[in-house]
């Protein structure tokens, strides 16, 4: 059980890595946005499959925080793209993130009770240690627009608060 | 003619002059305080606040995220050992639970004797705030 889930989260881990960081750095707005909608709409994905999967209330509680926070910043991110007339623009590396989802998702969901809120609780560490480092360190750097900027810096807030969360959830749980 | 002053005249300036210093002294009674919270970049701000009964406690949310000010525990002496994990409900019948607050939505709760005086957001327990009941 435990290479499992550590192949769960070693697989989430690589995916961000696969396309690599450079590639993102030299992305422009709208593709970094794109990137952040995905990622965002791939924890909601994971909290859904935690809603119907398990029934630890804890579990329960986090997943059910990850759908409104994450919701909450795709709707400031879609009314700001709206507000500079712009759409996000689809990508290599959100279609990276898109596949190594669904592979994270399909192992997640063969997992039941005990086994699968601790591979749930350590892919959601994993994934927001990985996705925060990439856009604390290689996206918010390179973004030109300023308000785009000034909402991935919200975004990062309420992302390393999860992470936090994770944290704690995964130590609860182990 | 000369005015002799009978002793109940006496008697009701004396109280008259033993009310009015006494009313003097009395504290009037405070109209209600309404304390305000920021809840801003996931922290309660200020996190410990001092109020008095029938006090109006403020929450304005000012993240882009929904939170909670909910109780976490009684107060005083509190036996609960759940803590966090069923917040509200875990303070009893003291406890109070402000719902969702959205963005840029504020919420009320009113100051009442013995309410718990611990909470945290529902959603983001690392987020603590903390009552004192000021002493008269």
């Amino acid at each position: 059980m435990k290479k499992l889930i550590l192949g769960i989260t070693a697989a989430t881990a690589l995916f961000a890595t696969q396309t690599a960081a450079q590639d993102v750095a030299k992305f422009n707005d709208l593709e970094m946005a794109h990137i952040a909608y995905t990622a965002d709409n791939i924890d909601i994905r994971y909290a859904h499959l935690a809603l119907a999967l398990s029934s630890d209330p804890n579990v329960q509680a986090f997943a059910n925080t990850m759908i409104a926070d994450h919701t909450a910043v795709n709707e400031a991110a879609l009314g700001l793209l709206g507000k500079l007339g712009a759409n996000a623009q689809d990508n290599a590396f959100s279609q990276a993130l898109n596949a190594g989802a669904d592979k994270t998702i399909n192992d997640l969901a063969k997992l039941r009770g005990a086994a699968f809120d601790q591979a749930y609780a350590a892919n959601e560490l994993v994934y927001h240690q990985t996705v925060n480092d990439l856009v604390e360190n290689t996206m918010i750097p390179n973004i030109d627009n300023d308000e785009v900027r000034a909402l991935f810096q919200q975004g990062l807030m309420i992302f390393k608060v999860h992470q936090g969360h994770a944290e704690t959830m995964v130590k609860a749980l182990n | 003619m000369s005015h002799t002053p009978t002793r109940r005249g006496v008697m009701v300036g004396t109280v008259a002059f033993a009310i009015i210093p006494a009313l003097r002294i009395l504290p009037a009674k405070a109209a209600p305080a309404i304390h305000d919270i920021r809840i801003r970049n996931f922290r309660f701000d200020p996190e410990h606040i001092t109020v008095r009964l029938g006090d109006i406690l403020r929450w304005t949310n000012l993240d882009l995220a929904q939170h909670t000010a909910t109780a976490t525990k009684s107060k005083g002496k509190s036996t609960d050992k759940s803590r966090g994990k069923s917040a509200g409900k875990s303070a009893g019948k003291n406890g109070w639970d402000t719902g969702k607050i959205a963005k840029n939505a504020s919420a009320r709760i009113t100051v009442f004797t013995d309410m718990a005086t611990d909470y945290v957001c529902l959603f983001h327990p690392n987020m603590k705030g903390t009552i004192t009941f000021e002493t008269p």
